[in-house]
């Protein structure tokens, strides 16, 4: 799935994956592919702009440590972070749920 | 690490890009650290150092691309519109209109109330009015600057403290010397912030701009000069010059407040999902 199909989703999708536990964005856009089965396919560096307006918005908040020699940022989801995530899984598992029952069709013969 | 030369070029590509940002060596040192990862990963899958890195790279996207996408604007660090921006562009808006609304009861004062009457009905729609509007423009100005969390500079984390003394001085619109300093000042501040990060639509800063220093001027026009000669040093500025500076101030003021207003929140419940 491009970029493009994905727009409207990347939030609810890295908040998901953070909340399971504390990533840096490698890990984070690692998981997204994982999880997907390789369907999610977007460039990398589009990621992390959307982590850092996550966490001026105050759903991510994040820290720095030192690995190999490089400074690493690692995302933590925030209580405000969670209550979102839920509210929006919930939303979204209604919407799916509805586009499951159109899409799979009403059963002949549907009217009288 | 001159064995990463194509990593180290990207880094400097992006750190150029980010100049102006106030996070770039954050942005560059998160970025460095998934770009050696990402080398560090395919090395241990077998891949030549080369192909490694321009794997890294075309996966990761083109340093323009990314820079564009970290800043919304062109110098601006990273903006984020929030509902207290959106707030905020709201009151610019309402500002906009107390200064249109403060400026035609100046104008009615002044043809109404020729002995100069401070306890004029319209005199005082016009004190009030114009308190009120430079408050809400205040906000907004603290609301712009909440947008790129301080990253324009000196100037525009400046502008709000002299534009809200402004506010406090048009108490005394009378004593225009003072108050129209202030706005001038402010405005200046505010406006050349904005135009050095390229941010808000140019004409709204240019009216904004340009109308102070009309009214500014307005001190200054023959009718006015004998008051500065005497006891009022410039209290009755010539009214039509002063009333099209403001009502062009107002206009900037509405321009900056709708580009504000019209932005979508990251942080509403509903927009989480619009990236």
């Amino acid at each position: 799935m491009r970029g493009q199909a994905l727009k409207g989703h990347l939030d609810l999708l890295l908040l998901a994956i953070i909340a399971d536990s504390p990533k840096h964005g490698y890990a984070v856009i690692e998981e997204l592919r994982t999880r997907s089965e390789e369907s999610f396919d977007l460039p990398e560096g589009t990621v992390y702009p959307a982590l850092h307006r996550l966490q001026k918005a105050g759903f991510l908040t994040s820290e720095w440590s030192e690995v190999q020699g490089r400074r690493r940022r690692t995302y933590l989801l925030t209580k405000h972070g969670h209550a979102a995530l839920s509210e929006q899984r919930q939303s979204w598992d209604e919407f799916s749920s509805a586009m499951g029952r159109v899409l799979k069709g009403a059963p002949w013969p549907s009217t009288p | 690490m001159a064995e990463h030369a194509l990593i180290e070029k990207y880094l400097d590509e992006l750190r150029h890009m980010l100049r102006r940002s106030a996070e770039a060596d954050d942005i560059v040192a998160e970025v460095a650290d998934h770009l050696f990862e990402g080398v560090f990963r395919r090395r241990e899958q077998g891949l030549a150092l080369l192909v490694a890195e321009r794997s890294v790279l075309t996966e990761f996207g083109d340093p323009i691309l990314v820079s564009r996408a970290f800043a919304s604007s062109k110098h601006g660090g990273i903006a984020v519109p929030t509902t207290f921006t959106k707030k905020a562009g709201l009151l610019g808006i309402i500002s906009a209109v107390l200064y249109v609304g403060a400026t035609i009861a100046m104008i009615v004062d002044n043809a109404v109330n020729r002995t100069g009457d401070w306890d004029g009905v319209y005199y005082n729609i016009s004190i009030y009015s114009f308190i009120g509007a430079g408050l809400l423009l205040t906000a907004m100005v603290v609301g712009l600057n909440r947008r790129h969390g301080g990253a324009i500079g000196w100037r525009g984390r400046a502008a709000p403290y002299v534009l809200g003394a402004a506010a406090i001085t048009s108490l005394g619109v009378w004593f225009w010397g003072i108050w129209m300093s202030l706005l001038v000042v402010g405005t200046v501040l505010l406006v050349t912030a904005l135009r050095e990060h390229g941010l808000a639509p140019l004409w709204a800063g240019a009216a904004m701009l340009a109308g102070p220093l009309l009214a500014y001027a307005a001190m200054w026009t023959p009718q006015a000069m004998p008051n500065l000669n005497g006891q009022s040093f410039g209290d009755d500025p010539t009214i039509w010059f002063a009333s099209v500076g403001l009502l062009l101030f107002a206009a900037g003021v509405y321009g900056i407040g709708h580009w504000l207003y019209l932005e979508t929140p990251v942080d509403e419940p509903s927009n989480l999902l619009n990236v």
